[in-house]
């Protein structure tokens, strides 16, 4: 059983892996229960519905706005596609993981010039060369 | 009432001067490259995106304008002739439309010089705000985009083809790599994206029968789009699946039907590539388009680059977990 008195978001998020949302809830949902944030809530007739619960409670699409389209474009996709997203809720992410992110340092944008044909050789020169 | 409104509602041009510093230079310069955060790319680009849509609306419509202009000169005049009426009627009835399409002809000979290449509207900004919530919030998006277009630095080669029944032949090749992007995911993983468009102009001249050298031009473009995966520690590739797949796009043909559907043909290539010890999943895919006179305006959705991604997606398996097909 998932555990809703964390304060948190349990919205899920995301399109090619789900993971819950974790942005501080402000709501919960009329339908489900569930925690949700801001972003996250849909004003229905009824009461506040997660996205989840707004598509089923509204399949016409008359509620609603960008979570309940994210909602339902992710089904679209996903049925498009043939994928089934790995829905896990563990985020227990490496120290690898957290250095692929933190490897990224602070803001460092140009605009316009001669973009140089390397700035530094990444992972993405590699890549491409690869 | 903001600067914009009052812009739209009369019919001014929107002014570079309106526009946040980072997306004036990305207009000026029609090129931008750094590290920000997902919504702070979003907000840039979708500005941009905003300027470059009221543009090529005032942009149209003062090309229709001088053409129209142009054509009530050439009419005018010819009735002004016919007529013979005072010199002055003649100058009025001629130089007003004249005027008239020297000035349109010349805004829109300013505002394209301020034009940029669609593409990153029509696909990076849908793409992004598609994967938004994939993103990592606080991780830094390194993007390197190139809006300029077709330009005389961008030809790969120029020359003269055996012209056949025609009497000359000139085939143009541009490469124009527009995009590459770096993304990390909140998951932990990674997003790899680079886009190149190459096009090909052909032009044909051939004598009609009036003796009259006419020239005919075609136009291909290939947006060539490489897609890497790089999975978070707890998924792998599943070895068995990614080989399958590899196999079944060495044979694979292009999609028949697909050229009378308009949206060209596709071809795909898929491997796995290591990089400083960690393992990518490398797809590549060729989107074809062509066009007579005009450049092909249609390039590749960004459904089918998040296709992209869900397939290589599909072939994650947790760490420690036995392949699909074993």
């Amino acid at each position: 059983m998932t555990d809703w008195s964390t304060g948190k978001c349990h919205a899920k998020a995301g399109l090619l892996f789900l993971r819950e949302c974790g942005n501080p809830a402000v709501n919960d949902c009329h339908f489900c229960g569930r925690p949700i944030c801001l972003e996250h809530q849909i004003a229905l007739p009824d009461g506040m519905a997660c996205p989840d619960c707004a598509v089923r409670e509204d399949p016409e699409g008359r509620f609603g706005g960008n979570a309940a389209d994210r909602e339902r474009d992710r089904e679209r996709y996903y049925r498009d596609h043939d994928y089934s997203p790995d829905d896990s809720d563990d985020d227990d992410f490496s120290e690898d993981d957290y250095r692929a992110i933190d490897r990224t340092r602070s803001p460092e944008v140009g605009e316009g010039g001669d973009v140089p044909a390397s700035p530094e050789k990444d992972d993405l020169d590699h890549f491409m060369e690869s | 009432m903001s600067k914009k409104a009052i812009n739209k509602a009369s019919g001014k041009s929107p002014r570079l001067e309106d526009l946040s510093e980072p997306v004036r230079g990305l207009v000026e310069n029609k090129r931008i490259w750094g590290r920000r955060r997902v919504k702070e790319w979003l907000q840039l680009l979708t500005e941009a995106s905003s300027f470059d849509v009221a543009l090529e609306q005032i942009r149209n419509r003062a090309g229709k304008f001088r053409n129209l202009s142009a054509a009530a000169t050439v009419v005018l005049a010819i009735v002004a002739v016919l007529v013979e009426e005072p010199l002055l009627l003649w100058l009025i009835l001629v130089l007003g439309p004249l005027g008239a399409a020297v000035y349109f002809g010349l805004r829109k000979w300013n505002l394209d010089k301020q034009d940029v290449s669609d593409d990153f509207r029509k696909v990076i900004v849908p793409l992004l705000k598609l994967l938004q919530e994939d993103f990592h919030p606080n991780g830094q998006l390194h993007l390197r985009l190139d809006i300029g277009g077709l330009t005389k630095e961008k030809i790969l080669a120029e020359r003269n083809m055996p012209p056949g029944k025609f009497s000359k032949v000139v085939l143009t090749t541009y490469a124009d790599p527009w995009c590459r992007m770096k993304a990390p995911l909140a998951n932990g993983g990674q997003l790899l994206l680079n886009v190149e468009n190459i096009w090909s102009r052909e032009r044909r001249r051939w004598r009609n029968t009036n003796g009259k050298f006419k020239w005919k031009t075609k136009w291909r473009k290939v947006v060539r789009v490489t897609a890497g995966l790089i999975p978070d520690s707890r998924f792998v590739f599943d070895k068995t699946l990614a080989e399958a797949v590899a196999k079944r796009y060495r044979a694979a043909a292009p999609q028949a039907g697909e050229d009378e559907a308009g949206k060209g043909t596709r071809k795909f290539r898929f491997r796995m590539v290591r990089v400083r010890g960690r393992e990518i999943g490398k797809l590549s895919r060729r989107f074809k388009f062509k066009g007579v006179n005009e450049q092909p305006q249609d390039t590749v959705t960004p459904e089918q680059l998040a296709g992209m991604f869900f397939q290589m997606a599909g072939m994650l398996r947790p760490t420690g977990k036995r392949s699909h097909a074993s």
